[in-house]
């Protein structure tokens, strides 16, 4: 992800998200950074691992992660979202965006622009950034692990007039007690350690559509009806985990997009899958389709852990479950197993990493703690984080294939 | 009198000088200069007859010095005072001023304040001393006719006429006994005054306080009554006030006390001393001597002064104390004009103030237009409040009113375009309304805000709240305002009565002025070039009634529209527009159907139709309130709005024709032909004023169906912004058609680009897939490849496709 030529031939991140970190110490100091490994991420912040962390490398430290935005389907996307979110009286996207003008004044007149903000500040960019054309349109979402930033946040939405496009989710996690939407709850994870960064978390999806498309002699587009050829062309294949059905990626964008009602839109957010009928996730469809076409050595170390690791384990959950969403939260469970296997394939991009580092290290410098220097009290750390970040620093520090 | 000739001719520059000649030496000078002030005043009714007087007046200055000599001499035989020796050689050199100039300082040491009553107080010296007053006199009167033309000749021959005759009154008296006892109580009065001069002075003293402003005044009189008589007084004014401020302080204390009171002001203590001076008088006879001494002084003092004026002028610090002087003099003058009319017994006081005013006169005028000078730019300088602003804040703050009256006369003119609508009122409204409509297009180009809302509103509020006409706009604004206040009247109190027969003739003058007097300098001329410009094209011939498309539902509408082969619209304002053009161009002149139909079918619908509606609820509006106004004077107006209907026709047959047919025929005709042609007009203006029309109801069954478009012309005619509106519609609907949206083209290169493989995905699929789009490669495949797909032979940049990725939420970016 590192470098733009490298784009077409990398696949979409396993994890990529932009984090708003704040100090235990002083809650007023702020930072935005993205990454797509948090946990290794708050590690460097917090000097528990190594990494460009210099703008966190004070006396606020430990550093909490009060919220991350997640799933981002590039690392452009994420960096051009965090660069906005750092420095919303520069972006386009709320400065100057179709729809943010609002914002825009908001951004230059009521907050510094691009130094120290207030948290509510942020989580306000946050919400216009959310609500640009720009990134409205993308499957994002948002994850607040500190319930008092999470409070604010709805205060907020509540107060502004804009409201976040439907598709960005957001989920209240870690320390927020709400619990009531049982549709998100499936995708608490508990704590930035327990955020899948790797493409172990569609395995599954990466597996069965392996097994699928390896005889695709009589495979049809569903929707179509015109034989496929996975080899030279880009083949879509139901996440459910019981659904076979095979579509182009062209025809099956089409129908999804011919059943939405944004006319404009170019990319669906979802659609209904035309095999199983259900809803299904376009971004965990490119996820696993890029991850398919372009996941090389990943995509092999996956395969061959699965070939290696407990396939019983692995399918009979999922079969049960058939969103691999679900499967994705169950394998919180199954964490230890997961981490054990996930070592293998994430060493193997350990190299990609340097570049990333360095970026940080840039990134840094860009996202510089201007917030202003307040004392807090608020001092918990974070109970699992040295255990899990011990675990997770062996992991790379960057998911450059992602 | 000679010195008094030079004095005056001096006296015209060195106002100065005489200053400060009587603040050192004495303030005597002073008290002759109030004496002369006085008699002043009287003079210059007199002064009308100058010719005449003029050898009267040298001989009343002739007088007058003798009187001084009288005084002069007088004080000596009563040696109260220094002053009687100097005053002695001042008879004996009266004339000489240098001599008198050296006794001044001498006499100064006599209070001011004498010099109020100093010609009195000579005069009455006089009479006392029969022998020396008629010695003097007959000796002035000599001098007189020596003295006469010296003065003739100097500038202050007016002063000195002025005073002349009452001099020559006064010079007859004196001769004879009567006059002698005249000057005895004068020269009591004198006497008392002198004792009241005293008392002044500290009055004086607080005058000194104010002296600017007692300048300014004396200016200001100077400038309307004679020049001469103001010097003079100002000039005694200053003399009284610097002397009597040091000398007389303490004698005047005194004799003020019991004043105090009026003191504060100077006429009434001038008039306070004169009145105590006589009971004084009365009480002590020997005063009258003192008094005479005193005038005598004082007299002597003002020969002095004109000297030492000369001498003064050059000095700097007598320039600075003339104003305060002036001021002084003022008062003084004010005093003694009061005492004049006492004094006027005595001719001999008269002509020394003549002198002293003639001295005073031209003297004090120059140095306090020298001295203001230089303290007035400091005051000025100071005073000067700095106002900001932006100008048309200044101007408005100039003419508030023009504003006003500008929105007042428009809302009239557009209320009177809304009354035509009316039947029975028709008639005369339309003519008035067709002037005010051009007027109101002509507003309206200028006045939409932003937004494209209309000001008209606010302004007719504004006219109503506040009917006053604005006094600063020209003429026609004027008339304008006054009509628009009769209107707003009207409106308010809809009592018809005569207003709108006034407005009627008013208008027809004003609207040609206003709008666009150039295509027809009658009324008639002025509607039908403003109604070709607006009013759609409509048959000449009697038309059938237009629907109010206004009233119908929506449903109608779409039918309507769809008769007309049209597209159903979404905008009900939109429609009614299209309705109304169509039907104006199926009944009337089928002239811009085409553009009707470019328009439309650009979809960008031109700002007509928005405006068309908006009128219509403008006129509907205006036409309530004028209801009112046409009831009463309908039947007046008819006949002229006959002629006014006739002369539109001529000129603009086919536009005119419209407005001319529903102004006779009937109420509904009328209605739709003024909606069409104020739509046009106001088709700027915003879309957001609603349809909502009480005349709906009426206009449903007007309404009639419509053929089909192509019969529908619009009329080119309309006006201007119509046109443009149309025209770039034509060329958005020609650019949209020529080339139809590059980013559509986009997006149609892209899907036409054939399915990638895996390994190397087209550009749509890679935005499936959320790769990040490189733009330059992006715009280089649609530039090579993609757009020619399509047969798009344009060409796109990185940045018009990071627009379009953005704005479709395609993460982009740049190499």
């Amino acid at each position: 992800m590192a470098g733009v030529d490298d784009v077409p031939t990398k696949p979409i991140p396993a994890f990529y998200c932009c984090y708003l970190l704040r100090s235990t110490v002083r809650q007023t100091s702020l930072y935005i950074g993205s990454t797509p490994h948090p946990s290794r991420r708050l590690a460097q912040h917090n000097g528990v691992s190594k990494g460009g962390a210099r703008k966190t490398a004070n006396d606020k430290r430990p550093w909490e992660m009060v919220l991350i935005v997640e799933s981002f389907m590039s690392r452009t996307a994420a960096l051009q979202f965090e660069w906005a979110w750092q420095k919303p009286g520069k972006s386009r996207h709320l400065g100057f965006g179709e729809d943010s003008m609002e914002s825009a004044r908001g951004m230059g007149k009521t907050r510094p622009r691009g130094s120290a903000r207030s948290l509510k500040g942020h989580l306000e960019n946050l919400h216009a950034l959310l609500r640009s054309t720009y990134f409205s349109s993308l499957p994002l979402r948002v994850r607040f692990f500190a319930d008092d930033v999470h409070q604010l946040w709805r205060v907020w939405s509540d107060r502004v007039d804009g409201v976040i496009p439907e598709h960005i989710k957001v989920i209240p996690d870690g320390s927020c007690v709400e619990n009531k939407q049982p549709d998100i709850e499936y995708a608490r994870v508990g704590s930035v350690e327990h955020i899948q960064v790797d493409y172990s978390k569609i395995r599954d999806y990466v597996e069965k559509t392996a097994f699928q498309l390896d005889d695709p002699e009589d495979l049809q587009c569903k929707v179509c009806q015109t034989p496929v050829v996975p080899k030279k062309e880009l083949i879509v294949i139901c996440p459910q985990m019981r659904c076979y059905c095979v579509s182009h990626l062209l025809c099956l964008s089409a129908r999804f997009l011919d059943s939405t009602k944004e006319r404009g839109r170019l990319v669906p957010i979802s659609g209904t899958c035309p095999g199983c009928h259900k809803t299904v996730q376009w971004s965990l469809m490119m996820q696993e389709l890029s991850f398919r076409t372009r996941g090389g050595k990943e995509l092999q170390t996956i395969l061959r852990k699965n070939k290696r690791g407990d396939f019983s384990i692995n399918n009979v959950p999922r079969e049960d479950t058939d969103d691999v969403r679900t499967v994705t939260a169950e394998y919180c469970d199954f964490s230890e197993s997961v981490d054990a296997s996930m070592k293998g394939p994430n060493d193997a991009f350990d190299e990609s990493t340097h570049d990333d580092i360095s970026l940080e290290d840039d990134w840094y410098e860009s996202p510089a703690l201007e917030s202003d220097h307040e004392i807090g009290d608020w001092s918990k750390s974070h109970p699992a984080m040295s255990t899990r970040v011990e675990i997770v620093i062996e992991d790379s520090d960057c998911d450059n294939t992602g | 009198m000679n010195a008094a000739a030079d004095v005056i001719v001096l006296s015209s520059s060195p106002d100065p000088i005489p200053n400060r000649s009587s603040v050192q030496p004495a303030h005597d000078p002073v008290k002759l200069f109030d004496l002369s002030p006085p008699s002043a005043s009287p003079s210059p009714v007199r002064s009308p007859s100058e010719l005449f007087q003029l050898p009267t007046r040298s001989r009343f200055f002739e007088l007058e010095t003798p009187s001084r000599n009288k005084e002069n001499k007088t004080p000596k035989e009563p040696p109260v005072r220094k002053t009687s020796a100097t005053s002695n050689s001042r008879n004996a050199s009266s004339e000489d001023r240098p001599k008198r100039k050296g006794r001044k300082p001498a006499s100064e040491s006599q209070t001011v304040r004498v010099g109020q009553g100093p010609g009195g107080l000579a005069q009455e010296s006089a009479p006392k001393k029969t022998t020396g007053a008629r010695k003097k006199r007959a000796d002035n009167q000599v001098k007189c006719g020596k003295t006469a033309n010296k003065t003739i000749t100097g500038r202050v021959a007016k002063s000195g006429n002025a005073l002349a005759k009452p001099h020559q009154e006064k010079v007859m008296d004196v001769s004879t006994p009567k006059g002698l006892s005249e000057t005895k109580s004068a020269s009591e009065v004198v006497d008392l005054g002198s004792d009241g001069l005293q008392l002044e002075a500290a009055v004086k003293r607080r005058m000194d306080w104010t002296p600017t402003k007692d300048t300014l005044a004396q200016t200001v009189e100077l400038s309307q009554e004679e020049v001469a008589e103001a010097n003079s007084k100002s000039f005694g004014s200053l003399l009284s006030e610097y002397g009597f401020n040091d000398v007389s302080s303490a004698r005047s204390d005194v004799r003020n006390f019991g004043d105090d009171g009026p003191t504060k002001r100077r006429r009434i203590e001038l008039v306070d001393s004169r009145l105590f001076g006589p009971s004084k008088q009365a009480l002590h006879d020997i005063d009258d001597i003192s008094i005479r001494k005193d005038s005598q002084q004082k007299q002597p003092e003002a020969k002095q002064k004109p000297k030492k004026q000369t001498k003064k002028f050059t000095t700097l610090t007598a320039r600075v104390t003339a104003s305060y002087l002036n001021d002084s003099h003022e008062g003084s003058d004010s005093s003694s004009k009061e005492t004049t009319t006492s004094r006027e017994n005595a001719a001999t006081a008269r002509t020394k103030a003549s002198k002293s005013k003639g001295k005073a006169t031209s003297k004090p005028k120059e140095p306090e237009f020298i001295v203001l000078s230089p303290e007035a730019a400091a005051k000025s300088l100071e005073n000067q409040e700095p106002i900001f602003g932006t100008c048309s804040q200044l101007e408005r703050e100039d003419s508030p009113t023009s504003l006003k009256e500008l929105q007042a006369a428009i809302s009239e003119s557009e209320r009177y375009a809304v009354a035509e609508p009316s039947p029975l009122s028709s008639t005369l409204y339309s003519t008035p309304t067709s002037r005010f409509t051009t007027a109101r297009g002509l507003w309206s180009v200028a006045a939409r805000d932003l937004e494209g809302s209309l000001i008209r509103q606010t302004e007719v509020v504004e006219l109503l709240d506040t009917p006053e006409p604005a006094k600063m706009t020209t003429s026609t604004t004027d008339n304008r305002n006054e009509k628009a206040l009769e209107d707003a009247a009207v409106v308010t109190l809809r009592e018809p009565f005569n207003l709108p027969r006034s407005e009627a003739p008013r208008l027809k003058a004003i609207p040609a002025a206003r709008k666009e007097p150039s295509p027809a300098p009658g009324l008639p001329t002025t509607k039908a070039s403003d109604k070709s410009r607006k009013i759609t094209s409509q048959d000449p011939e009697p038309q059938p009634e237009m629907p109010h498309y206004s009233g119908f539902t929506d449903a109608e509408l779409s039918k309507q529209v769809a008769s007309y082969g049209f597209k159903p619209m979404k905008n009900r304002k939109k429609i009614i527009e299209l309705l109304e053009k169509c039907w104006e161009s199926k009944h009337g002149k089928s002239v811009t159907s085409e553009t009707r139909a470019s328009t439309q079918t650009a979809s960008t619908e031109p700002t007509r139709e928005l405006a068309s509606s908006e009128p219509k609820t403008s006129q509907k509006q205006p036409r309530k309130q004028i209801t009112s106004r046409k009831t009463t004077t309908k039947s007046k107006i008819n006949p002229d709005s006959n002629a006014l209907s006739k002369p539109k026709s001529r000129k603009t047959p086919s536009k005119s024709n419209a407005l001319k047919a529903p102004n006779t025929q009937l109420k509904p005709a009328q209605a739709p032909s003024t909606q069409s042609f104020i739509n046009v007009e106001e088709i700027e203006d915003s879309e957001e004023e609603t349809l909502p029309s009480p005349s709906r109801v009426l206009n449903r069954y007007t309404h009639q169906p419509s053929e089909t478009r192509q019969v529908l012309p619009i009329s080119e005619t309309l006006c201007s912004p119509s046109r443009t509106n149309k025209s770039t519609t034509k060329n958005n609907a020609t650019l949209n058609q020529e080339q139809p949206d590059l980013a559509d083209q986009i997006l149609k290169a892209m899907h036409a680009q054939p399915a990638g493989t895996p390994s190397r995905p087209s550009w749509h699929e890679k935005i499936l897939m959320y790769d990040p789009i490189i733009l330059e490669d992006f715009a280089t495949w649609l530039n090579t490849e993609g757009l020619g797909l399509i047969g798009e032979d344009r060409e796109v940049g990185a940045g018009f496709l990071r627009k379009w990725c953005e704005g479709r939420g395609i993460c982009c970016c740049y190499r």
